[in-house]
C-alpha cells in the first residue's frame, strides 16, 4: 500500500473543486489568445500537453499502483507516428489519429510484457523499453532521421474533406485546437476513472490479493491501464509536431519521461487533478528557476527528494488539507448515490 | 574467426565495468531492499573524483582510485544516513522517485563544479600500448580491466562468504527482521552496505576514466544498462550480476561488430526474451 | 442460553469440494501432508488444529493463493488444481483473510461495491458512471445495512476500528456470493461484543443455505457452539473429522491440545 500522510482518496476529489471555479478557469482559458502574446500561449499549450501526459501516467501510478519510467517511449512513438503521417497526408486529424494509434499499439505489445511483473521490476521493464525505443529513434536514420530527427512538419489544416477546412498556421488557432484536444481527453480521463473499471484499478493498487477473491484477473486490467497510459502518452506526443515542426529522439529519452512523474509528484499522486496542476507548477518553476541560474535540474531534484520525504501527496494534499472542510460547508457533495 | 574471438575480449572487458555497478546495485537492493536509481550517478561521481585527481592534480593513479572510492562512499553516507533513510517503510514507487531526484541533483552538481563539457582523460603511462592478441593490437587497459573485475569477483565472494561482515550480510539480506531480532545492528548495517555499494559504483567510474569521456550525464546510460543486467541476472543475486553483465558486455561487443546500427536494441531483446522465459532473472527466485 | 442453536438441516445435500492427497512443502517443512478432505453443503465446518497444523496453508492451496506440490483439488465436480484464485471466485469459492486484506484507501461502500460489481461482471465498464450502475448501489447498500456498517459507509477502510475492519473483510468475502466460503479466523482480536455481531451474520447466512462456511478458528467456544462439523489437524495431516461432541471424546485430539485447554481464548 503506497503510505499517504492526510491524502484524500481520489473519488473524492471531484466536489472538493467547486464547478463554478472549474468553469471560470476553462472560459479564462478560452480567452487567453485576446490578452497574452505568443510565448505565453506557447508555454499554456506545453502546459496543457503535460497534463494530458501526466494523466496518462497517473492512471498507472495513482489508480493501479505502477510506477512507470518509459512513458516517453510511447510519446515518442505518438510524434514520430503523427509526423510522418503529416509529412505524407498534410492534414491534421489523420496525423493525431495515426501517432495516438501507433502509440497504442506499441504499449499493448511492450505491455504484455511489463504488467507480469512486481512493481519494481515492472519500473525498471518501462525504463528500459523506453530506451530501447529511443535507441531505435537514435539509430534508425532511414525511418526517423536518427539524432537530427524529423523536420519540416507542416501544421497542417485541421478539415475533413468536402465539409471544412480551418488553417492552422496561426499559433492563436492551433491553441484552441490544443485546448480542445485536451479537455475532451481530460473529460474522457474523468469518465475512466470514475467508472467501475477505475475503481478496479484502485483495488488493485491496494490489495492485489483481495481483489483476485473478487473474481478479477488482475492482469487484464494492468494491461489495459498501460494501453490507455500509452494512448494518453500519444496523444500528448502527436500534439506537438505541428508545434515545432520538428521530432527528435530525445523524446523518447528516460529524462524526458520524468516530466509526467515531476508533474504528478509535485501536484499531488493521488487526486485527479494533481497531475494537471504539477503539470503547470512543473513549467512555472522551471520558468523562474531558469531566470537566475542555469542550474535549474538541481533545484527541480531537491524539490522532489523534499516532496518525497516531507509530502508525498504533493501540492494538492494541502490545498485539500486546508480548504476541504470550508468547501465541504458551501457546496454539495459530488454524487455518488 | 579471430575477429570473433577479439571482439568476444573486447566485450569481456566492456561487461567489467557493468559487472562492477551492477554488483554494487544489487547486493544494495538485496540488503536494504532500495533500488538505487541514482547508482549510475555514483559511478559518475567517481569518474570525475578519480579524474580529477590523476588527471588534474596529477596524483598517482591508484591513490586517485582509492581516494575516488573514498570520496564517492562518503557521499553515500550521507545520502543514506539523511535521506534515505526516511523512505524505508515506503512503497518502491517513493524510493524510485527520491533516488531519481538525487539523479538531477548529481547532474547538475558536476556541471556546476565542472562544467558541462565532456573531458578526455589521459592513459596512465603504465598502461599505454596494446599486445598482440589473436593477431590484434588489444589494449593493455583492457586486460587490466578484466584482470581487475575477476579480481572483485573473487574479493566479493571471499568477503561475503569468510568475512564476519560478509555473513551478517547474508543473513540480513534473507531475512532482515530476524538479523535484527539476533542483534545485528540494522541502521549500522545499512549503512555499511550502501557505502560499499557506492564504493563499488565508484570503482567503475574510476577505472573506466581512461578508455572514456568523462561528462554529465554518463551516470545515465550506465543505470540502464546495469538495470538491464540486474534483470538478466536475478535482482540482489550477485551470480547473476556477473553473469549478467558478461552477457550483455559480449553481445554488446558483437552487435556493434555485427549489427552497428543496433547493437543497443539487441541487449534489449535479450532482455526481453529472458523476461518472457525466467522472469525472476537467470538466477533469480 | 446458547444463541446459535444447531438447525437440523435439510437432508439434501451436495458435494461441493474435494482433495485427493493435497501436499504441500516449504523446503524441509512439510505443511500439508497428504491431505484427502471433502465439504458439503449441508454442513458449517470447522478447521481446528494447534499453531502450525497447517490449517492457513491449506486454505492458501484451496482457494489458489499457493501453488500445490501434488495432490489434486475439485470443485464441484471439475479439477481446479492449477486453476488460477480469481477463476475459483468466479466458480464460487471465496474467503476472508486472517491478516486484515481490505482496500485501504477506498471507502467501505466501495470496498463492498467492487466485489458486487464483479459478480455483475460489470468491472469492465470504463464508460460509464459509477453511480449508474444502480443494481450494484442497491446490492452494496443492502449488505452493508446488513453488516451494520452502513452509517460508516463513507470513512476511509483504513480509518475503521479494528472490529469494523474484520466486519468489513467478512462483508467483502460474502458480496462476491460464495457457494463455499472460507473464513479464516474471523474473529481474531475482537471484543465479546463485536464477536457476537460476526457470528450472528455467520450463522444467519448460512442458515439461509446459499453460502456453505468452513471457518478457521482458534477460539473453541465459538467452534463448538457454531458448527455442524469439525476437523482437526496436527503436522499437515487431518487427525480427526465429525461432529462436535464426537471430536470432544476423541483421544487423539485431546493428546494434540495437551497442555491447551478446549475451549482456550484466542489472542
Amino acid at each position: 500500500m503506497i503510505e499517504h500522510k492526510g491524502v484524500s482518496v481520489i473519488g473524492r476529489a471531484y466536489g472538493k473543486i467547486p464547478t463554478l471555479l472549474l468553469l471560470a478557469l476553462i472560459v479564462f482559458l478560452f480567452l487567453l489568445p485576446h490578452f497574452v502574446g505568443k510565448y505565453v500561449m506557447y508555454m499554456t499549450m506545453h502546459i496543457l500537453v503535460l497534463s494530458v501526459f501526466a494523466l496518462g501516467f497517473n492512471l498507472l501510478l495513482g489508480y493501479t499502483g505502477l510506477l512507470s519510467f518509459g512513458q516517453a517511449g510511447f510519446y515518442a512513438c505518438g510524434a514520430y507516428g503523427c509526423a510522418k503521417m503529416l509529412l505524407v497526408i498534410p492534414s491534421l486529424l489523420p496525423g493525431i489519429i495515426c501517432g495516438v494509434l501507433f502509440a497504442g499499439i506499441i504499449a499493448l505489445i511492450l505491455g504484455f510484457l511489463c504488467i507480469r511483473h512486481t512493481r519494481i521490476y515492472f519500473a525498471m521493464l518501462t525504463l528500459c523499453f523506453g530506451m530501447m525505443i529511443y535507441s531505435l529513434a537514435w539509430k534508425w536514420r532511414t525511418m526517423t532521421g536518427g539524432d537530427d530527427g524529423l523536420v519540416g512538419i507542416p501544421r497542417a489544416p485541421l478539415e475533413i474533406p468536402g465539409i471544412f477546412s480551418i488553417n492552422m498556421s496561426s499559433l492563436g488557432n492551433y491553441y484552441y485546437f490544443v485546448l480542445i484536444v485536451c479537455l475532451l481527453a481530460i473529460i474522457l480521463f474523468y469518465r475512466i476513472v470514475n467508472s467501475p473499471f477505475g475503481l478496479t484499478l484502485q483495488g488493485i493498487r491496494d490489495s492485489e490479493s483481495r481483489i483476485a477473491f473478487a473474481g478479477i484477473s488482475v492482469k487484464n486490467y494492468r494491461l489495459i491501464a498501460f494501453t490507455i497510459a500509452g494512448l494518453y502518452a500519444g496523444l500528448a506526443g502527436a500534439l506537438l509536431p505541428p508545434l515545432e515542426s520538428t521530432v527528435t529522439p530525445p523524446l523518447a529519452h528516460w529524462t524526458h519521461s520524468a516530466e509526467p512523474v515531476l508533474a504528478t509528484l509535485l501536484g499531488g499522486i493521488h487526486s485527479f487533478a494533481g497531475p494537471i496542476a504539477g503539470a503547470f507548477l512543473y513549467y512555472v518553476i522551471k520558468d523562474i528557476i531558469v531566470r537566475f541560474t542555469e542550474y535549474w535540474l538541481i533545484w527541480l531534484g531537491a524539490i522532489v527528494v523534499a516532496l518525497v520525504i516531507g509530502l508525498p501527496g504533493g501540492i494538492v494534499s494541502i490545498f485539500e488539507k486546508r480548504l476541504v472542510p470550508w468547501i465541504r460547508l458551501r457546496f454539495a457533495q459530488g454524487s455518488r448515490r | 574467426m579471430e575477429n570473433l574471438a577479439f571482439q568476444g575480449l573486447v566485450g569481456l572487458s566492456l561487461a567489467m565495468y557493468l559487472w562492477l555497478i551492477a554488483a554494487g546495485l544489487t547486493i544494495v537492493f538485496g540488503v536494504l531492499g532500495i533500488l538505487n536509481f541514482a547508482h549510475g550517478s555514483l559511478f559518475m561521481l567517481g569518474a570525475y573524483f578519480a579524474f580529477t585527481f590523476y588527471g588534474l592534480f596529477g596524483i598517482n593513479f591508484w591513490l586517485s582510485i582509492l581516494l575516488s572510492l573514498i570520496g564517492v562512499a562518503l557521499v553515500g553516507l550521507i545520502m543514506e544516513r539523511f535521506f534515505l533513510r526516511h523512505i524505508y517503510h515506503l512503497d518502491v514507487p517513493y524510493q524510485l522517485l527520491l533516488t531519481f531526484g538525487f539523479i538531477l541533483i548529481f547532474d547538475d552538481a558536476v556541471k556546476m563544479t565542472w562544467g558541462g563539457v565532456f573531458m578526455i582523460p589521459p592513459m596512465p603511462e603504465f598502461f599505454t600500448g596494446a599486445i598482440p592478441i589473436f593477431g590484434r593490437p588489444f589494449p593493455i587497459y583492457n586486460l587490466f580491466i578484466i584482470g581487475a573485475g575477476i579480481g572483485v569477483a573473487i574479493g566479493l565472494w571471499l568477503i561475503l562468504e569468510r568475512t564476519w561482515w560478509g555473513r551478517i550480510i547474508r543473513a540480513s539480506a534473507s531475512d532482515r527482521e530476524m538479523a535484527g531480532a539476533i542483534g545485528v545492528n540494522i541502521p549500522i548495517l545499512f549503512t555499511t552496505v550502501f557505502m560499499f555499494g557506492a564504493a563499488l559504483a565508484a570503482l567503475g567510474g574510476a577505472l573506466s576514466t581512461p578508455v572514456r569521456v568523462v561528462a554529465p550525464g554518463i551516470g545515465g546510460a550506465v543505470i540502464i544498462q546495469a538495470f538491464v543486467v540486474t534483470v538478466i541476472g536475478g535482482l540482489g543475486n550477485l551470480k547473476g550480476a556477473f553473469v549478467g553483465a558478461v552477457i550483455v558486455g559480449v553481445l554488446t561487443a558483437y552487435g556493434i561488430l555485427l549489427f552497428p546500427i543496433f547493437e543497443l536494441f539487441i541487449i534489449f531483446v535479450v532482455m526481453a526474451v529472458v523476461l518472457l522465459l525466467k522472469p525472476e532473472g537467470l538466477f533469480g527466485e | 442460553m446458547d444463541p446459535f442453536t444447531v438447525c437440523p438441516r435439510e437432508s439434501s445435500m451436495t458435494e461441493l469440494l474435494k482433495t485427493e492427497d493435497l501436499r504441500k512443502a516449504f523446503g524441509h517443512f512439510t505443511a500439508v501432508d497428504g491431505v484427502n478432505i471433502h465439504f458439503t453443503t449441508d454442513a458449517l465446518t470447522s478447521i481446528i488444529g494447534p499453531n502450525g497444523a497447517g490449517k492457513t496453508t491449506l486454505i492458501n492451496l484451496l482457494t489458489g493463493s499457493l501453488p500445490v506440490d501434488s495432490g489434486k483439488i475439485f470443485f464441484k465436480g471439475r479439477e481446479i488444481t492449477k486453476i488460477p484464485t480469481d477463476e475459483r471466485v468466479r466458480r464460487g469459492i471465496g474467503r476472508s483473510f486472517q491478516i486484515m486484506n481490505i482496500f485501504p484507501m477506498l471507502t467501505v461502500f466501495q470496498n463492498i461495491q467492487l466485489p458486487v460489481l464483479s459478480l455483475l461482471h460489470k468491472s469492465l465498464k470504463f464508460f460509464s458512471r459509477l453511480d449508474a450502475h444502480r443494481d450494484a448501489i442497491d446490492e452494496v447498500e443492502r449488505i452493508l445495512k446488513e453488516g451494520g456498517l452502513w452509517e460508516k459507509r463513507d470513512m476511509l477502510a483504513g480509518e475503521l476500528s479494528h472490529g469494523d475492519q474484520r466486519l468489513l473483510e467478512m462483508g467483502i468475502a460474502i458480496a462476491s456470493k460464495p457457494e463455499l466460503c472460507f473464513l479464516d479466523e474471523p474473529t481474531s482480536g475482537m471484543n465479546p461484543v463485536e464477536r457476537v455481531k460476526i457470528l450472528e451474520n455467520i450463522r444467519k447466512l448460512s442458515d439461509e443455505k446459499r453460502t456453505t462456511f468452513i471457518i478457521v478458528e482458534h477460539d473453541m467456544d465459538v467452534v463448538f457452539s457454531l458448527s455442524d462439523r469439525i476437523v482437526v489437524m496436527h503436522r499437515g495431516s487431518i487427525i480427526a473429522d465429525g461432529k462436535p461432541n464426537e471430536i470432544k471424546e476423541n483421544q487423539n485430539v485431546k493428546e494434540v491440545y495437551l497442555g491447551e485447554e478446549l475451549g482456550e481464548e484466542s489472542t
